[in-house]
């Protein structure tokens, strides 16, 4: 591979809000990430947090477990990576988890039980364990 | 009449529901995905729910969060725009299964007519003329010469199995078929393991005109004046006009005949485009798009009627306001000019990023359809059209300066357009006499760089 095409890529990749392009075939290609976005996102001028925010991935209803299960979410709670911190029900009444992705305490909560949720809503704050 | 309706879609589509939402006295609901918090649907829907990811697999696209967006809402009805789930039957169906409305035809219909090969079915069912052809692959023993000859050349050998010219033959003559016919069936058993071909007649010059046509639950179905949608590029439509340069009031009656035909005889509901080519005075059937298409503001314009609201209410179970007499009514020549940010200079690549400023045009016949705005950032995941630019006017010649003026007035910086590509085609003098075909762009040379040493 020429290292002129992988600049017109990356000159290309620039004018876009494009952050990482992978390509590959028959086994070979390049990956390329740019510095840019995420130095915007950090020069901001807020000081990086200690804490860890977990979003909602799916659209549904918020509920602190599955239907039988005891709640195991509560603020000041120490949690174990990949416990489930609650559930998501979609319409169909699929339940989905919403699980730690790290150890450590909860130090907020920011959803209720029965409230509805979209893509990306902030529902927990985790304090890593040191 | 629904209270709330759900768009699943983005864009300029988005845009379009929310406003005819907006004069119908219903309230709004839009999704998105991440990668389009920015966009202008979001903000002028009355409600708004993320649904997902950049990637439409995991937003647009998923059925199941699009479902729960609009049972958390209240939303009573979806509309799905175009693309994404707009022609997916699965979705329809699952919209009634929850008790809300999918703004489009039932699945049944889309189901019949959905398919290249099942909508080709039905149209023969209903005497609608097709590319002529055999039905289904050459089959051993049959008098090939023969079966040729009646079709009449020049002919296509296409292989069944495949796609993207791979098997595919143009013969011109009778002793030309045994050796391509046999050539194309090996080139189709080694690029997709099944050497089966069919033969078609070859259209040379063909022009796409397209009918649009609404029908209601009752039964009753109009069409309305045709479009042109000609000027493609690599199948992409890139100019839609209405009326065709190239058709006869008679024609237009046959045409408009045979898509109300076909409607009636597939069951089909709600607004739907039944698309043709056309040559030398004869068309032929080619797909049912089964939902209202991108182009759909030309008809509005040439009609006088509106669509979208015209398909929400035909979907609330409303009956057609008029009939095939005031459906035909032709009130003005209008074209359609999809703004892509692309570079046409460098084989339209699309070009994602900030728009740093918008001007757009105005005035008399002018219509700009668009989700964009200045500072909007175009996100790299979805298609690349930023704006449709429709004009009006009494007459072709008028509505081709008109468009010159407007495309003149249209001003983006911060990224490529194909702007300057719509300017030279209407400009082009074979555009302005109105006779080509689908290879207009490649026999004009448009795209064809000025400065060879560039």
């Amino acid at each position: 591979m020429d290292t002129e095409h992988i600049r017109a890529v990356l000159t290309w990749m620039k004018t876009t809000d494009l952050v990482e392009a992978v390509y590959k075939k028959s086994g070979v290609g390049f990956a390329l990430s740019t510095t840019d976005a995420p130095a915007a996102i950090a020069g901001a001028g807020m000081p990086a947090s200690r804490f860890v925010p977990v979003a909602s991935e799916n659209v549904g209803v918020f509920q602190w477990a599955e239907p039988g299960k005891a709640r195991r979410a509560e603020e000041g709670v120490e949690v174990a990576a990949g416990d489930a911190l609650a559930v998501i029900v979609s319409g169909s009444g699929a339940a989905k988890r919403v699980k730690a992705p790290c150890a450590g305490r909860i130090a907020k909560i920011f959803a209720d039980a029965g409230e509805a949720v979209e893509y990306g809503r902030p529902l927990f704050l985790l304090e890593p364990r040191p | 009449m629904f209270k709330k309706i759900l768009i699943a879609n983005r864009s300029e589509i988005a845009v379009r529901v929310i406003r005819a939402c907006r004069e119908m006295g219903i309230k709004s609901v839009a999704v998105y995905s991440d990668a389009d918090r920015e966009s202008r649907h979001i903000s002028m829907a009355d409600e708004a729910v993320c649904i997902g990811p950049g990637p439409s697999k995991l937003s647009y696209l998923d059925q199941e969060a699009v479902l729960t967006a609009a049972q958390m809402t209240g939303a009573d009805a979806i509309h799905p725009g175009y693309g994404f789930l707009s022609e997916n039957a699965d979705f329809a169906e699952a919209c009634a299964k929850r008790g809300i409305v999918f703004i489009g035809p039932p699945p049944e219909a889309s189901r019949k007519l959905g398919f290249k090969s099942a909508g080709k079915a039905v149209a023969i069912a209903a005497n609608v003329p097709v590319v002529p052809g055999t039905q289904g692959d050459v089959e051993a023993g049959v008098d090939i010469a023969r079966v040729a000859a009646d079709i009449g050349y020049p002919v296509l050998i296409k292989a069944s199995a495949g796609g993207g010219g791979k098997g595919m033959r143009v013969v011109r003559q009778a002793s030309e078929l045994k050796p391509q016919l046999e050539a194309a069936a090996a080139e189709a058993k080694a690029a997709f393991g099944d050497g089966s071909v069919f033969i078609e007649k070859l259209l040379e010059r063909p022009r796409h005109v397209e009918i649009q046509i609404a029908a209601d639950k009752h039964g009753e179905v109009v069409a309305f004046p045709e479009r042109d949608c000609t000027v493609q590029r690599r199948h992409q439509k890139l100019v839609e006009e209405s009326p065709s340069p190239a058709l006869t009031p008679d024609i237009r009656r046959d045409m408009q005949a045979a898509a109300v035909r076909l409607a009636k005889s597939a069951g089909y509901q709600n607004v739907g485009t039944v698309e043709f080519l056309y040559q030398d005075g004869k068309f032929y059937f080619i797909e049912v798009n089964a939902r209202l298409q991108v182009e759909h503001p030309v008809t509005e314009a040439v009609a006088g009627v509106d669509l979208m609201e015209l398909m929400i209410r035909i979907a609330a179970g409303e009956r057609l306001p008029f009939g095939q007499e005031r459906a035909s009514e032709i009130r003005c020549h209008a074209i359609e000019h999809r703004i892509n940010a692309e570079d046409p200079d460098n084989n339209f690549m699309p070009c994602p990023g900030r728009i740093e400023e918008l001007e757009l045009p105005g005035g008399a016949g002018v219509r700009v359809d668009t989700h964009a705005y200045p500072g909007y950032t175009i996100p790299s995941y979805y298609d690349s059209m930023i704006a449709k630019l429709i004009v009006s006017a009494a007459d072709r010649p008028t509505a081709l300066r008109r468009a010159l003026r407007a495309l003149g007035e249209l001003k983006v910086r911060g990224v490529k357009t194909t702007a300057g590509l719509h300017a030279k085609i209407v400009a082009h003098p074979v555009f302005m006499a109105g006779d080509f075909d689908t290879h207009f762009i490649e026999k004009t040379k448009l795209l064809d760089k000025e400065d060879a040493h560039g």
